[in-house]
């Protein structure tokens, strides 16, 4: 298995460094650092030609990439071109800790309801639970989630406090941190995850429900279900022993692909909580044409994707004995 | 279903030698289909005694398989329920049985052996541990004892180094393999009725006669009973002491599988033993029975076998032939009109 995840993770190398070689291309296509130089009246050609000269603008795109590329990979992300030339890591570092406690909320609560909601439509289909939880779950796939963050700040911002009455809003609406708090406060903090966590929540808990329902529903009409019922189980052990031990197979592989899809994918909540992620960072460095931070953002959610895919392969070898991960495997890819 | 009805606990009651261990009346069995409501089982009887081996045979789709299910209430949920009839064990009414009582019965009074054990183990746990599963459901024991018991169910049923095949997946077994498993988890409890839904049909010839071997030798180990379901008149000839016969839902004959061998009395399974064939049967011998078994949605009056029978009158187009005793005096019941005038097997 580890020779399998060898394998999948060489030929993940050459995607990757088309993925870097064209956000590179096109970040320097959109935007160039020296252009805001240029709008400067008060700079001199000369002065602008030597920093371009600095900058290394001037050299053929292939070289320049090339630089790039071997400070990267040995670790050297380089400097902001737009932040007064800080180190480029620690901005990005914050994000993708601020993205993966957001990831991890919402998931985990997803999983909780979606899971449960799921093995309860299946065990029971054609109720009125199950009706309910399927017109739910269209809604929740329905809703695009900026409309949603922006109910649920209004709600819960100034909706709420005004019927009862309260002075301030029962829930923060944007950010991470309360203006003028200092230090690490834990409570703060939550109080801050809880609405983005729940604009991405309805629609995770929707698709995750639907999902475990189907595959719920396959197993539970497979013959050993018919087996453990025959053995005298308790229904309670036949479902969740036998019926779930099965359906959560595939869920959880659906699931691991879905994190890193997250990782780079939470532009639209981000934005909406103005929560400082990789979605927001990305914005601002597209913005701002500074691609020193945009590479490796895009870089690190590539990075992501490609390594929960492969984490759910090798989750299907673990969870299913029948699975065997071998070289035949590869042309799967 | 009032507790009054029910008879103690297993040993408690001494049985009169020729009650049956198991019985079941006049069973009615409905499944929705998309094509409408079938009546699986019609009316079926059979007495199941201490000791023996009663197989039902049919072809496919005849009710059999559906007559195992419903003794343990395993019937589909959604689609299949019972519709009429007593399912006795020892006198206690299962078909009347609460949910809590019939988990009680299933795998330690009566325990099942289903037809293909690739799907009817589970694919992801280890044989061993599904055996454990069974045991501690019912018993409280220990874990480390059950497992031993495990091992020891697993060498009982001819598994070669049972203490390592615990720990195999179902897959990593042969059929025969697997199928032992299946008979080692339902003679876990040592129960007192086994019924068997075909549980050599998934195999290979030779390992057919292997695996009914067993099943006999652990049958009378235990000295349990087994329902042994199958399509096979091989099968039914080589493991069992009687044998009913089942066509369209009801049942047509019943009696010692030699006797109904030696002369059959109902035209169908006169029909079915001679469209056996034989070693010595020259290419193009082999009799079959002309057209397809009825329709169970809407099924036709009178005899059910009657548009497929040769000696069909016009009694036999109206009215539904009663269950007798044929010939008279002796062990053979049979549903026909004209049992009388059936030869043996041409």
């Amino acid at each position: 298995m580890i020779g399998y995840a060898l394998r999948r993770l060489a030929v993940t190398v050459p995607v990757l460094v088309v993925i870097s070689f064209g956000t590179f291309w096109a970040a320097g296509e959109i935007s160039s650092p020296a252009a805001q130089l240029t709008l400067n009246p008060r700079i001199s050609p000369e002065a602008k030609q030597a920093y371009i000269e600095l900058l290394g603008l001037d050299r053929p795109l292939g070289v320049q990439y090339g630089k790039w590329l071997g400070n990267f990979v040995t670790g050297d992300f380089g400097t902001s071109l737009v932040r007064n030339g800080q180190d480029v890591w620690p901005f990005v570092e914050r994000a993708l800790a601020n993205t993966l406690l957001l990831v991890a909320a919402a998931v985990s609560l997803s999983l909780l309801i979606g899971l449960a909601v799921g093995t309860i439509s299946a065990v029971r289909r054609g109720s009125l639970w199950d009706y309910t939880s399927v017109g739910v779950s269209f809604l929740g796939i329905s809703i695009p989630v900026f409309w949603l963050g922006l109910m649920l700040q209004l709600f819960f911002g100034l909706y709420l406090a005004n019927w009862l009455g309260v002075g301030p809003p029962l829930l923060p609406t944007a950010g991470i941190y309360s203006p003028g708090r200092q230090g690490f406060d834990l409570l703060d903090r939550v109080r801050h995850l809880i609405l983005p966590t729940m604009a991405l929540s309805l629609q995770l808990v929707a698709v995750y429900s639907r999902y475990m329902r189907s595959s719920m529903l396959e197993v539970m009409g497979a013959d050993y279900i018919r087996t453990a019922r025959a053995k005298g189980l308790r229904e309670s052990r036949v479902v969740v022993r036998h019926g779930m031990r099965s359906a959560l197979v595939p869920v959880t592989t659906l699931v691991a692909i879905d994190i890193g899809q997250l990782v780079g994918g939470l532009i639209v909540t981000e934005r909406v909580f103005q929560y400082p992620g990789m979605g927001l960072l990305f914005l601002d460095a597209l913005n701002s044409g500074d691609y020193t931070i945009l590479l490796p953002v895009v870089m690190i959610t590539a990075v992501a994707v490609f390594a929960l895919n492969l984490v759910a392969d090798l989750l299907y070898g673990v969870l299913d004995p029948r699975v065997r991960l071998g070289r035949g495997a590869l042309r799967h890819v | 279903m009032s507790s009054s009805a029910r008879p103690e606990r297993s040993g408690v009651q001494v049985l009169s030698p020729t009650e049956p261990l198991l019985s079941v009346r006049d069973l009615r069995t409905e499944i929705d289909t998309e094509n409408g409501t079938v009546t699986a089982t019609d009316g079926v009887s059979l007495d199941l005694y201490e000791d023996e081996v009663l197989a039902v045979v049919g072809e496919s789709g005849c009710g059999k398989t559906v007559l195992a299910l419903s003794i343990l209430g395993l019937l589909p949920r959604r689609t299949g329920r019972i519709v009429g009839g007593q399912v006795l064990l020892r006198g206690e009414d299962l078909a009347q049985a609460t949910p809590e009582r019939l988990r009680e019965i299933r795998g330690a009074e009566i325990a099942m052996i289903f037809q293909d054990a690739l799907t009817g183990l589970h694919p992801l746990r280890r044989v061993g541990e599904q055996i454990v599963e069974m045991i501690r459901a019912h018993e409280r024991v220990p874990r480390a004892v059950a497992r031993r018991r495990a091992a020891e169910l697993l060498d009982l049923v001819g598994i070669p180094a049972p203490a390592r095949r615990a720990d195999s997946f179902p897959h990593e077994l042969s059929g025969g393999m697997r199928q032992r498993v299946m008979i080692a988890m339902a003679v876990a409890l040592e129960p007192k009725v086994l019924i068997a839904d075909e549980p050599t049909t998934a195999l290979d010839v030779t390992v057919q006669a292997q695996i009914l071997e067993t099943l006999a030798r652990i049958a009378r180990d235990l000295n349990g009973s087994i329902l042994l379901i199958t399509h096979d008149f091989g099968v039914v000839a080589s493991a069992a002491d009687r044998v009913m016969v089942m066509y369209a839902g009801k049942s047509v004959e019943q009696g010692q599988v030699r006797k109904v061998y030696q002369r059959p009395r109902h035209p169908y399974t006169a029909g079915l033993l001679a469209a056996m064939p034989r070693i010595d049967d020259t290419p193009g011998d082999l009799l079959r029975i002309a057209g397809t078994p009825p329709s169970l949605i809407r099924p036709p009056p009178g005899c059910r076998f009657a548009p497929r029978c040769g000696f069909a009158t016009d009694v036999c187009g109206v009215e539904s032939p009663e269950t007798r005793v044929w010939p008279p005096g002796s062990d053979v019941s049979v549903a026909c009109h004209h049992s009388e005038r059936i030869g043996p097997a041409p």
